[in-house]
Order: C-alpha cells, then structure tokens, then sequence
C-alpha cells in the first residue's frame, strides 16, 4: 500500500520554553503547534476557521541579550588584553564565541511576542519569536486563514472594528490565557 | 456583536482604530508608540452559535436517537452508525460522531486530529544508546534498553509532523554495537580467569 503523504509542513522559527522547543506546522485546514521535551511531544490545533486573529507587539528582549552579549564579550576582551599569552588566547576564543553569538542576534532582527487567538483562546507563538518572521509567516498564512472563512473587504473590517471601539469591550485587551491542559482539537 | 471587535494595544490596552488592522506590516500604537501588528479575521466578528438543541418526535415511524429515545434522529454516526439527536450529533471535521465514538477515537488514539500527546520512541532510544557513553559502565544496563526503545519505535506511531527514521537506526547500531562490545569483554575476562 502507497503511504500517505505527511499533511504538514515545518513553518520557519523554533520557540524555547521551559525544557521544550516549540515548533509550527501547517496543514491544509489547521496550524499546528508542536512542543517536544525530547521524548514527548504535545500537539495543539489552530483550525484555519476558527482564527480571530494574530497580534505583533515587538520586545525588548533581542536588546536585551544584544546587552548580554555585548558585556560578555567585552569583559572577556579585556580578561584576554590584561592575561596576554597562551591564557589570553584562550579569553580571545571566548570572547569570539560571545561575539559570534552578538552578531547571530543582530542578525535576526527585532524580536517580538505573537499571539494567536481564537475564540477560547488567546495563545503565544514561541515560534514567531522574530518581528521579520512573524511578518512574514502571517502574510503566508493569510490567505489559507481567508480562504476558510471568506474574505471580509478590508473597509468593512475597519468600520466594524471602529463601531466596536466606541463600545465597552475589547477583545485583544484581555489576558493571555495559558490552560494547563491542551485544548480538544 | 460589534462590542467583542474591538482591539487594543497588547501593551497599553488602548483601543486601536480599525486603520492600523491589517496593514500587513508592524505600525506604532498612537498612545503608546510601541511597535505592534494586528491581523483580524471574520471569525473575530462572528457570534457566539446558539447550542443545538433536539427536537422531540411528535409522529409515529419517526427514527429516535439511540441516547434520547423522545429525540428525533438528525444524522447517523459515521464511525458506529446509531441514529443521533441534534444534540448528541458532534460535528468533527464534517463526520457526525457520538459523543461515545468521539472519546473512544481519542482513548484509543483513532482520531488523529484528537491526539494531543505522543510519546517518541526513537529520541529516548537515541539518548539511552548515546548519552551513557560519557559513563561508560552505565551502558551495560542502558544498551539493552536502547535496542528495546529502537524496536518499539518502529512499531509505535512516532510524531505526527514529518519525521525520519535515522535516529531509531543510529539507536539499535549503538545498542548492538555496545552490547557487542560488553560480551566481548566478558568472553575475555572468562578466558582469562
């Protein structure tokens, strides 16, 4: 018998949380959020039609490991200057590696926070952890998330979401809710 | 309806204008000035549905649903085939399923778009053959248990995301390899003594 083909397909970004790597994958009808602690992994299903929307808010904490970089690199410059000799080769090699590291996060760009919301629930991407990515990823996304629940023109868009703000509510104002248990596909 | 559209600033919870939805690229928050991007959907202006509710049979030769007996039947389950009220018809992915079917599927791992863990047999197989080498005695116990973890794996369902095979291989040719390696040792401790 023929195998089937797999249905996903690996989405750019790996996210990190506490012992875990969090990846996304897209199928034809949902995203997929994959969590892997090495020996178990945990599935979360984002289906195409239920999705509200995704919000962007850029962080500081690509600056802040820039710092951290930045500060290591350079008290391990300094150690390497003031040793000399075979030592100071050894802080030199240190402070490259710290550098290298410096240089990676640059080049990665801004970073942001992205959350996806649904109905439920309002939940991070981990994965999307790069403002560059995150644009580019919902801009694929996009049509895929259209093409399930029909294209709403964007006027119509913002003239419902400018009658909405006179009222009281807001939806994107509430907390993020992290559920301990995965919820049901 | 219009009330639950409306967005806000993650950081400041400042209303936004529906101006600064979808624009396709990062813009500033008029209050906060914080770099931010939002996408909306129709679903955000969907309403909540009202929950199905059954109907009662008011005529004769009318088929009832297996678990309401007063209800008229709305659709067949598409994994066991009983009759279903409105109320017990669960709509999953376009099949009508019982709530009976559905927790069995998802029990028994059938219904794979209900599975929400998985256990990966070939990275636990790839750690017990690789990780003991830095305490190499240890590998007497652990090589046996990575040759049974590779084997598993391969009758086990692995990840449900594209996955190769390669790290159960590398796992049973450690295993074996060191097992290989301990009845060595042994064979030539025995001849020694």
């Amino acid at each position: 018998m023929a195998k089937l083909p797999n249905p996903y397909r690996r989405l750019p970004g790996t996210g990190s949380g506490m012992f875990e790597t969090v990846r996304l994958y897209q199928a034809a009808d949902h995203l997929l959020q994959v969590s892997s602690s090495g020996y178990t992994e945990t599935y979360r299903r984002f289906y195409f039609r239920d999705i509200q929307g995704f919000i962007v808010n850029e962080s500081v904490k690509g600056r802040n490991w820039n710092g951290v970089w930045g500060i290591l690199g350079a008290i391990c410059a300094i150690a390497a200057i003031q040793v000399g000799g075979a030592a100071g080769i050894v802080w030199w090699g240190i402070a490259g590696i710290f550098l290298l590291l410096l240089i990676i996060n640059i080049a990665g760009g801004p970073t942001c926070v992205c959350q996806i919301r649904t109905a439920v629930q309002t939940r991070p991407l981990p994965s999307l952890g790069r403002l560059r990515r995150a644009v580019k990823t919902i801009a694929q996304l996009r049509p895929h998330i259209e093409a399930a629940q029909g294209a709403l023109p964007a006027e119509e868009i913002t003239r419902r979401i400018d009658d909405a703000r006179r009222g009281p509510a807001s939806v994107f104002a509430s907390p993020v809710s992290v559920s301990a248990d995965p919820p049901a596909a | 309806m219009s009330s639950v559209a409306a967005v806000a600033c993650p950081r400041c919870q400042n209303s936004l204008p529906g101006a600064l939805c979808n624009t396709g690229a990062p813009v500033s928050c008029p209050a906060c000035e914080s770099t931010i991007m939002l996408t909306v959907f129709p679903a955000l202006f969907k309403p909540a549905g009202p929950g199905a509710a059954a109907e009662a049979i008011l005529e004769e030769g009318v088929s009832s649903c297996f678990y309401h007996e007063q209800k008229k039947a709305v659709a067949p389950c598409s994994a066991c085939g009983r009759f279903l009220c409105a109320l017990c018809d669960l709509d999953f992915n376009g099949r009508h399923l019982c709530p009976a079917c559905l927790q069995t599927g998802k029990k028994k791992g059938q219904i794979q778009e209900l599975e929400n863990r998985r256990t990966i047999y070939d990275s636990a197989a790839l750690s017990a053959a690789l990780l003991p080498l830095l305490v190499w005695p240890v590998t007497l116990f652990t090589a046996p248990l990575a040759i049974f973890l590779a084997i598993r794996s391969f009758f086990c369902p692995s990840s449900v995301v594209p996955r190769t095979r390669i790290r159960a291989w590398v796992a049973l040719v450690f295993g074996l390899l060191e097992v290989g390696g301990w009845a060595v040792a042994f064979i030539v401790m025995a001849r020694g003594a």
